[in-house]
């Protein structure tokens, strides 16, 4: 039998139903011969806006022990290690449980043998950082999207994941969703034609600007904030986490709405297109010459195109265009296709299934029993990753830059080359 | 932009050295503004300098970059240029600088400004001339070790050789040895993995890790032999943690991949470095199978994490009785692995081992037989639902027709209805025709209504493929010409058909025929082109009750929506209103005068309201109707309207509404 790689591959994990079954603690073998029971032992990285679902979902699974929590505010911290400890508490028989503790330094987690997993869901500048460090601790990850700040630390952290032996998986839980993987199939499998343009819409940030210093907060560990990112005076508008901007507002901390929404987004038509280890090759920037809307396009001539001012086929977020229909997908489950009868039609003996995933972080759970990859691995995440950032470069330069895909090298373009990487700031380079 | 770029043309086309004066003339303008006292001011010269660089640095533009360097380094000599200017010019000389900005930004290493120095250090860090190593050596001693530990990392990004001998001087330095050793692993010469090797006794804790790292990270360079032997050593030194062991063996593997090795690592007994050493086999299909087959005489752990590979990659044709026998394995962990395993495999024999199971009620193999490929898997799937044999299981035939919901087989629909046809299992006709239900579409209509003939159940089915036929008009002549040989409770049924397909020939016949099932039929007909019919009948004293019923009920639900003159359709109401045979039926007819947005409707609805006999419906009613009327600025009926709610003394909440609607309408 012929087989292709990801093509084949599908594995599932039912949201909310007990994990087929329970490889016995020794089985595990994380860190050593035994594991301490047949729970994952975690630690979660950044309490902020994102971690909340994360903590709440992993607090209620009885394969999960939350034992340590980092955060660099002090007060975020402190509530974390209280939440933890309350919802344990309320399991235990004695109706007390104190085993949470909380650091300020991620590498006190990394260095502890007993923690099993990571979860890494602080801003983007400071994936890499803990990502690598936990991998090469021995650590699985499940990292928030987009999975880097810059091409090269996803090459890093792939590369890092595959030589470790890792069970690493980026939160593109967008490929853990019904619709969003019924309609890559749809176009992976030629129903809707030769795919030629894609549309999606990614929202905008306000620009970023300049803010006067203002205090540091007490118990706000704001050079380790920082991290390996340039240097700038505090200001709260900078550092907090909120979806309309703050951090995610500059290009220090991440790609923009490129990295936001486009990292959701961009990883789908990836996944669509069966580009999952390659990319485009061309990021053109909005308004460069006629382009009204910023454009990557792939080897074989198909354009995404973000559009920003709505109208995509039926308000989707994704919109497939093709020779012979057309497919649009939204969060919410929303798949529309034209023609409809597309939408419910199964999958002929010969289409290409893609990874069947139904809960992202219950997945990612059971490959680190089960050792097989999760649905979204590192070098997924580090080519969605590449997208996102070489958009953000062309966005700068205001210039089309050409990508060799396969060597991972911007062509005949110094400045940006030297962009899809970042010095660090000292102390905080990579491990 | 637009003017930055016209600029920049406009350069392309002048002499050098007015070019200079025009790009310093643009540089020179924008300093009091980039040193603003206001931060927050300074943001737009800073994109606006960007953009500059950004242009100057484009490819193809060798000489325009080089004169906007050289203004930049003039005035970074300059004591006269403000320090957040100085900032912003070395940012963006880290995109574009090359070896004529090495002395200057070497110069601002020694800066006591901590921000500046820390500029100049990234964007040495990132200039290809070999000079920039040499500058960022001579600053290695300077400032504190944070500054050290920076310049360290960046010795390591730029690989230089030159720097091995001072950066291992600093792996005895408790505060900046793992930085040493992080930017040694970088270099990766023979010398620098030397020194990592004399510092390995007596490590411990973050700069035991440390080391690893490094180790594991020049193995990667190294050329062959040498990364051989560091990896052997890390793999086998009693100190090596268990993530750099997996490390170590992945890479000496991967480099020489010999079956005997990854026996080995597979067998391991660390559980950790068997599980690497299995997946480490991903995409080497002779290994796969070498591995499946010899899985049998392994840890159960190590079986499971083999079928773990299988799943992932898909099973290679060589392997696939290795894997049909674990799902028989007595272990339950074992057999889940395997059936799960199966899910991205194809070929007969995984089919019909996954039938079996799922036969037997086995969930996993369910779900796995709706993804099984290739045209072999459809074939052994076919096959098992056509066996009739006395000794064939219906059970596993149930289980294969079920498989056909979720794959698209396109004569699945045909097999089902020929299966269907003369089929004595009850268990194995009630999957079809289950199944027939949801996969069935147009082109199967005729085979249908002669199934139907035989077997009315089939007519549900007949029905969805009704709803999903795209020639809806040749789909009503089949039905409406196999009505003759249809009676009773089918003929019925066959009738419920003709709305779904909601052809005019299908209308037109339900409305000829006037029985009770025609009209019952036609009250679901999906669109208003059936009131006229429907009105007609619903005077008709011939029907029963319920079917009067039916036909008022469909009335109101089609009324509103449709394509006739609003007069049209409030003359309807008034007629429907006479015909009506009892007042609960009277009351959900009046209400329908609220959903004609329309003058006419007015009148009728204030002559009912004042006759009094449906209060609380025809309030309500015009209430609805006066809010259209009034956004319409019709103001008279809603006046009109309102006047009558009020004459019938209303109260509470009605009494508010109408009061502001009569004073709206004034």
């Amino acid at each position: 039998m012929k087989m292709t790689r990801r093509n084949f591959i599908s594995l599932s994990a039912s949201a909310g139903v007990a994990l087929p079954w329970i490889v016995p603690g020794r089985a595990l073998g994380l860190n050593d011969e035994t594991a301490p029971s047949n729970r994952i032992n975690m630690g979660l990285v950044g309490m902020g806006l994102m971690m909340n679902g994360h903590h709440r979902t992993m607090l209620g699974k009885d394969d999960v022990q939350v034992l340590a929590i980092c955060d660099v505010d002090a007060n975020k911290r402190k509530v974390g290690v209280q939440r933890t400890e309350q919802a344990y508490a309320k399991k235990s028989p004695s109706g007390t449980w104190s085993g949470a503790e909380g650091y300020n330094e991620y590498e006190k987690i990394v260095e502890r043998d007993d923690i099993d997993a990571v979860m890494v869901i602080t801003p983007d500048h400071w994936h890499a950082p803990i990502s690598l460090a936990a991998m090469k601790a021995g650590k699985d990850v499940y990292c928030q999207k987009p999975m880097t700040l810059t091409v090269r630390e996803g090459r890093l952290m792939s590369d890092c994941a595959k030589r470790y032996g890792r069970v690493f998986q980026v939160g593109s839980q967008q490929r853990s969703n019904w619709a969003f993987r019924k309609a890559a199939e749809l176009v992976r499998n030629g129903y809707i034609g030769k795919v030629h343009t894609i549309y999606t819409r990614l929202g905008r940030f306000p620009a970023p600007q300049n803010f006067n210093p203002q205090p540091i907060p007490e118990g706000f560990d704001y050079d380790r904030w920082l991290g390996p990112t340039p240097w700038y005076p505090y200001n709260i508008e900078r550092v907090k986490g909120n979806y309309g901007g703050g951090w995610r507002r500059f290009w220090e901390y991440g790609s923009r709405k490129n990295g936001d929404w486009g990292a959701h987004h961009f990883d789908i038509i990836q996944w669509a297109l069966g580009m999952d280890d390659s990319g485009p090759v061309e990021f053109i920037p909005a308004g460069y010459k006629d382009n009204k809307y910023q454009t990557h396009i792939y080897g074989n001539g198909t354009k995404v195109h973000r559009k920003d001012d709505g109208g995509l086929f039926e308000n989707h977020m994704i919109e497939f265009q093709g020779t012979e229909g057309t497919v649009g997908v939204s969060r919410g489950n929303r798949l529309s296709t034209n023609p409809v009868e597309l939408r419910d039609i199964p999958l002929g003996s010969k289409d290409v299934r893609l990874y069947d995933s139904h809960e992202h972080q219950a997945n990612w759970l059971e490959c680190i029993k089960t050792r097989r990859d999760p649905i979204c691995t590192a070098e997924i995440g580090h080519r969605t990753s590449t997208i996102c950032h070489l958009s953000g470069i062309a966005e700068r330069l205001k210039r089309p830059v050409k990508w060799d895909p396969d060597k991972e090298l911007v062509i005949d373009d110094d400045a940006a080359e030297r962009q899809t990487d970042r010095p660090r700031r000292a102390p905080y380079g990579l491990v | 932009m637009h003017k930055i770029l016209l600029t920049a043309l406009t350069l392309l086309i002048i002499p050098g050295t007015i070019l200079a004066q025009e790009l310093a003339a643009q540089i020179d303008a924008l300093i009091p503004k980039l040193a603003d006292e206001n931060i927050e001011a300074r943001y737009a010269p800073q994109m606006a300098f960007r953009d500059l660089a950004s242009v100057a640095g484009r490819p193809g533009a060798e000489a325009e970059r080089k004169a906007f360097v050289g203004i930049l380094l003039e005035r970074l000599a300059s004591d006269k240029t403000p320090q957040p200017v100085k900032v912003w010019f070395v940012r963006e000389l880290e995109h574009i600088a090359k070896g004529e900005s090495v002395d200057t930004l070497g110069k601002l290493l020694a800066s006591d400004d901590v921000e500046l120095r820390e500029v100049a250090r990234r964007a040495l860090e990132k200039n290809s001339d070999p000079a920039a190593s040499k500058a960022l050596l001579g600053a290695m001693e300077r400032h504190d070790v944070v500054w050290q530990s920076g310049v360290l990392n960046a010795l390591g990004e730029r690989r230089a050789d030159d720097a091995t001998p001072s950066i291992t001087a600093l792996l005895g330095d408790a505060e900046l040895q793992s930085a040493a050793a992080s930017a040694l692993g970088h270099i990766a010469s023979k010398e620098s993995v030397a020194a990592l090797h004399g510092a390995w006794d007596g490590a411990e804790g973050p700069f035991r890790q440390a080391l690893c790292n490094a180790m594991v990270e020049a193995s990667y360079r190294l050329p062959e032999v040498q990364a051989n032997d560091l990896c052997d050593f890390l793999f086998n030194a009693p100190e090596t943690p268990v993530a750099t062991r997996i490390a170590a063996w992945t890479r000496n593997y991967l480099a020489n991949p010999t079956y005997e090795d990854l026996l080995a690592g597979v067998q391991h007994q660390n559980l950790a470095i068997s599980g690497a050493a299995v997946r480490a086999a991903a995409g080497d299909e002779a290994s796969t199978v070498k591995l499946a087959n010899a899985m049998a005489r392994m840890d159960k752990t190590v079986q499971v994490r083999i079928l773990g590979l299988l799943g992932d990659q898909g099973t290679p044709e060589a392997a696939v009785d290795a894997l049909v026998n674990a799902s028989e394995s007595g272990d339950a962990d074992i057999r889940r692995a395997a059936i799960r395993a199966m899910e991205t495999s194809g070929g007969a024999n995984i089919a019909n081992a996954l039938l079996k199971y799922a036969a037997a009620g086995d969930r996993d193999a369910r779900r796995a037989l709706t993804k099984l490929q290739g045209d072999e898997a459809q074939a052994a799937i076919n096959a098992a639902i056509r066996a009739t044999g006395d000794t064939d299981d219906p059970k596993i035939r149930v289980a294969a027709i079920n498989t056909l919901t979720d794959r698209n087989v396109p004569d699945a629909s045909g097999l089902l209805i020929q299966i269907l046809s003369d089929e004595k299992n009850a268990d194995v006709s009630r999957a079809a025709m289950g199944v027939l239900g949801k996969i069935a579409s147009g082109k199967d209509i005729p085979p249908l209504i002669q199934l139907s003939e035989k077997n009315p159940r089939a007519i549900g089915s007949l029905r969805n493929a009704a709803n999903r036929a795209s020639d809806k008009a040749a789909a009503t002549q089949a039905v409406l010409g196999s009505l003759a040989k249809f009676d009773g409770k089918a003929r019925a049924a066959m009738l419920k058909v003709l709305p779904v397909l909601g052809d005019e020939a299908g209308m037109k016949a339900l409305a000829e025929a006037g029985d009770g099932d025609a009209m019952r039929a036609l009250a679901e007909w999906p669109d208003g082109r059936a009131v006229p019919a429907l009105l007609e009948n619903a005077r008709n004293a011939e029907l029963s009750d319920g079917e009067h019923v039916t036909i008022v009920r469909g009335i109101i639900r089609l009324l509103p929506g449709a394509k006739m003159k609003p007069e049209t359709k409030v003359a309807n109401i008034g007629d429907l209103l006479a015909a009506a045979r009892n007042q609960d039926i009277r009351k959900q007819v009046v209400t329908l005068y609220g959903d004609i947005a329309h003058p006419s409707a007015a009148a009728p609805l204030v002559d009912v309201i004042q006759k009094g006999a449906f209060k609380d419906e025809a309030n309500l009613a015009a209430l609805k109707l006066g809010e259209v009327l009034l956004k319409q600025k019709k103001k008279d009926p809603v006046a009109s309207l309102a006047t009558a709610i009020l004459e019938t003394k209303p109260t509470g909440e009605l009494e508010k509404k109408a009061k502001q609607l009569q004073k709206r309408a004034k």
